[in-house]
C-alpha cells in the first residue's frame, strides 16, 4: 500500500475508534460527541453558506499574516546569520517577544490597528514571524564557510554569493520553517479572531464555545487540522520540486535503503 | 493496627470526594452573595463543606459542571439557557442578580439615545445577555438589530473599552460596574440601562447539576437557604458588600463599586420567575443562539427556592 493510503488508514481507524467510544458512551457523549455527528453539523454549515465563508476569511488572515511574516523574517534572519555581532544586539529583544501567547497581543493589537482584519492579520504575524527568524538565523549561521569562499575565488561578489551560495545552502531549512511557521500561523487564528471580526473559523469556533456547541468547536478544529495539513503538502510539494538537486543527497534515502547496503 | 489506618484514609478520602461541594462564580457584582457566604463563612453554619471558587469565564464554569467537577455555578441566564438547550444536565434553581447592564456611550458622544445608534457600531459579547439586550433595546426602539447597527463581537468586557475611548466604536453594551466606573471617571456616559425596555430583567443565576439535585437535595436546600440570607445581607449592607467584593474582585474602587450596587443601577435577588426564563429563552430562540426553546420544567427546578420561602 501506498504511503498516503497508509496516512488515510490510520486516519480512518482514529475516526472509527472516537465513533465508538462515544456511541457506545465509554466517554460522555456531551463531552466529546461522535465524529458523524461533526460532520452532519458540518454539511448542515456547509449547505447555509456559512462554513465557506468563515473557511475564506481564515484562509485571507493566515496567509497573509504568514506570507508577511516570510517578507520579514527572510531577509532579516538571513542577515542576522550573517552577521552575528547584530544579531547579539537584537537576541534580547527577540527573547524578549517570542515567548509572547498570541492573545496577549490582543489590546494592543486593537489599539494600533483598531478592530477587524488589520489587527487579526498583525497578531497572526507577531505570533509566527519570531520564530522564523531565528530557525533562518540559525540556518544560516550553520553553512560552511568554505562554500561561500569557492564562490568569491571564482569570481563572485559579496552580492552573488549571498543570492547564489547563502540562501541556496539554507533553502531546505527554510521550507522547514515555512512548515514550522504555518502550523503556528494556524495556531494563532483563534487568538486573532478574538479582535472583533465578523467571521472566521476561530470566530465560529469562540461562537460555538460560548453556545457549548461541542460540535462546532470539533468542526472547527477539524478544518483548521485539515487546510493546515492541505497547505502543508503544498509547500512540500513545492519543496520537492524546488529542491531536486537534494535528491541522491540526503541521509534518510540511506536508511531507508539499509536493507541494500 | 495498618488495616485501620488503610481503612481511615480511604474513609477520609471517600468523605473529602463527596462532601465538598464546589461551587464555581465569577468576579461580577451581582455574585457578591457568593462572596459574602464565603466570607462570613455561611457554608460552614449549615454543616457544610463548600468552596466558591472564582472562574475567569462562564463556559469554563459550564465545563466543569458538564464534567461533574462542580456540583453548582452562577453565571448569566443566556448561558444557563444555552447550556440546557445543548443537553448539558443542569436546571437553575433561584436567581442572583438582575439588571445591572445597559449602553455605554462616550462622555462627549452625538448619541443621545438609543435611536441615534442607528449606522453606529456596538460593541458586545456574542450570545451574552449584553448582546441580547441590546438587541431587545433596539427592536423596542423600532430598529432592525441585523441592519441598522453594526455589532463588534469581543471577548472580554475590558477589551471593548480600549476602542470605545480611541472612537473605533460608537458604543459597548457593557454591564456593571464598568458602567459606573466609566461614568465616574468621567469619560463614560450610560446612555441607557437595558431596565428601561425590561424591568428587573433576570441577569445571572444559580445552576445545579441534575446528579446534585438527585443525590443531594438536602444539602441544595442548605445553600439556597444560605444564598437567600446572603442576598438580603446585600442588600442591607451595601457598604461592607462592597468592601467584600473589592476583596473578591482586585482592582475596583469600593466607591464605585458602593455605586454600583445602588438599586437604581442593578439588583441583587434571589427570587426567579419561569415567565421571564421563557422569554429569554424566546428571545435567545428569535436572535439564533439557541435552535429550539427548552420546556420550562427542564430548565428550571424552584422547588427547592419555594420551600424555604414558604417556610
Amino acid at each position: 500500500m501506498n504511503r498516503p493510503l497508509n496516512g488515510l488508514l490510520v486516519v480512518l481507524v482514529f475516526l472509527g475508534v472516537w465513533e465508538f467510544i462515544s456511541r457506545v458512551k465509554i466517554i460522555d457523549p456531551l463531552l466529546l460527541p461522535p465524529p458523524s455527528s461533526v460532520f452532519v453539523r458540518g454539511w448542515v454549515l456547509f449547505l447555509k453558506g456559512d462554513l465557506l465563508s468563515h473557511v475564506g476569511a481564515s484562509l485571507f488572515r493566515v496567509l497573509l499574516g504568514f506570507v508577511l511574516a516570510i517578507v520579514f523574517s527572510l531577509p532579516l534572519g538571513v542577515f542576522l546569520g550573517l552577521y552575528p555581532k547584530v544579531a547579539q544586539f537584537l537576541d534580547p529583544l527577540i527573547q524578549l517577544f517570542r515567548p509572547l501567547a498570541p492573545p496577549a497581543w490582543i489590546p494592543l493589537a486593537i489599539l494600533w490597528f483598531g478592530i477587524g482584519d488589520k489587527a487579526a492579520i498583525f497578531i497572526i504575524f507577531i505570533g509566527t514571524v519570531f520564530s522564523m527568524v531565528l530557525g533562518i538565523m540559525g540556518a544560516t549561521r550553520r553553512i560552511n564557510k568554505d562554500l561561500v569562499k569557492a564562490g568569491l575565488t571564482l569570481g563572485a561578489d559579496w552580492r552573488k554569493a549571498v543570492f547564489y551560495i547563502v540562501i541556496p545552502s539554507i533553502a531546505p531549512f527554510v521550507f522547514t520553517q515555512l512548515r514550522i511557521g504555518l502550523a503556528l500561523s494556524w495556531m494563532c487564528v483563534v487568538a486573532s479572531e478574538m479582535v472583533a471580526v465578523e467571521r472566521g473559523i476561530g470566530f465560529m469556533m469562540i461562537e460555538a464555545r460560548n453556545l457549548f456547541r461541542t460540535q462546532d468547536v470539533l468542526l472547527g478544529m477539524a478544518i483548521v487540522g485539515a487546510l493546515g495539513y492541505g497547505i502543508d503538502l503544498m509547500i512540500r510539494h513545492i519543496e520537492h520540486r524546488t529542491l531536486r538537486w537534494t535528491k541522491g543527497l540526503m541521509v534518510h534515502e540511506l536508511f531507508e535503503s539499509h536493507r541494500t547496503l | 493496627m495498618r488495616k485501620m489506618f488503610v481503612l481511615f484514609l480511604v474513609v477520609g478520602w471517600v468523605n473529602l470526594g463527596f462532601s465538598q461541594i464546589l461551587i464555581g462564580v465569577r468576579t461580577a457584582t451581582d455574585h457578591s452573595p457568593f462572596y459574602v457566604a464565603d466570607k462570613y463563612g455561611l457554608y460552614e453554619k449549615e454543616g457544610l463543606k463548600v468552596e466558591v471558587r472564582l472562574v475567569p469565564s462562564n463556559t469554563e464554569i459550564v465545563e466543569a459542571l458538564k464534567r461533574r467537577d462542580f456540583q453548582m455555578g452562577a453565571f448569566p441566564i443566556p448561558v444557563a439557557i444555552a447550556a440546557i438547550s445543548e443537553g448539558v444536565p443542569i436546571k437553575i434553581v433561584a436567581m442572583t442578580g438582575r439588571g445591572g447592564d445597559g449602553i455605554l456611550v462616550l462622555k462627549d458622544s452625538e448619541i443621545k439615545t438609543v435611536k441615534d445608534l442607528k449606522g453606529k457600531r456596538i460593541a458586545t459579547i456574542r450570545a451574552s445577555i449584553l448582546d441580547i439586550m441590546a438587541r431587545y433595546a433596539l427592536e423596542k426602539e423600532g430598529l432592525i438589530p441585523e441592519g441598522d447597527v453594526k455589532f463588534l463581537y469581543f471577548m472580554k468586557l475590558g477589551d471593548m473599552i480600549g476602542p470605545l475611548k480611541t472612537k473605533q466604536l460608537e458604543a459597548s453594551s457593557n454591564t456593571e460596574p464598568f458602567l459606573t466606573e466609566a461614568e465616574l471617571s468621567g469619560w463614560g456616559r450610560i446612555l441607557v440601562y437595558y431596565d428601561n425596555y425590561w424591568k428587573d430583567h433576570p441577569c445571572c443565576v444559580v445552576v445545579a447539576h441534575q446528579d446534585f439535585i438527585n443525590s443531594q437535595p438536602q444539602n441544595l436546600k442548605k445553600i439556597l437557604k444560605v444564598h437567600v440570607k446572603s442576598v438580603e445581607y446585600v442588600n442591607t449592607n451595601k457598604e461592607d458588600t462592597a468592601k467584600i467584593i473589592c476583596e473578591y474582585m482586585k482592582g475596583f474602587d469600593p466607591g464605585i463599586v458602593l455605586e454600583s450596587l445602588s438599586s437604581r443601577r442593578m439588583k441583587v435577588d434571589y427570587q426567579v420567575a419561569p415567565e421571564e426564563v421563557l422569554k429569554m429563552a424566546q428571545l435567545m430562540k428569535r436572535y439564533q443562539m439557541i435552535h429550539e426553546v427548552p420546556p420550562v420544567g427542564k430548565m428550571l427546578d424552584l422547588s427547592f427556592l419555594k420551600g424555604l420561602i414558604q417556610r
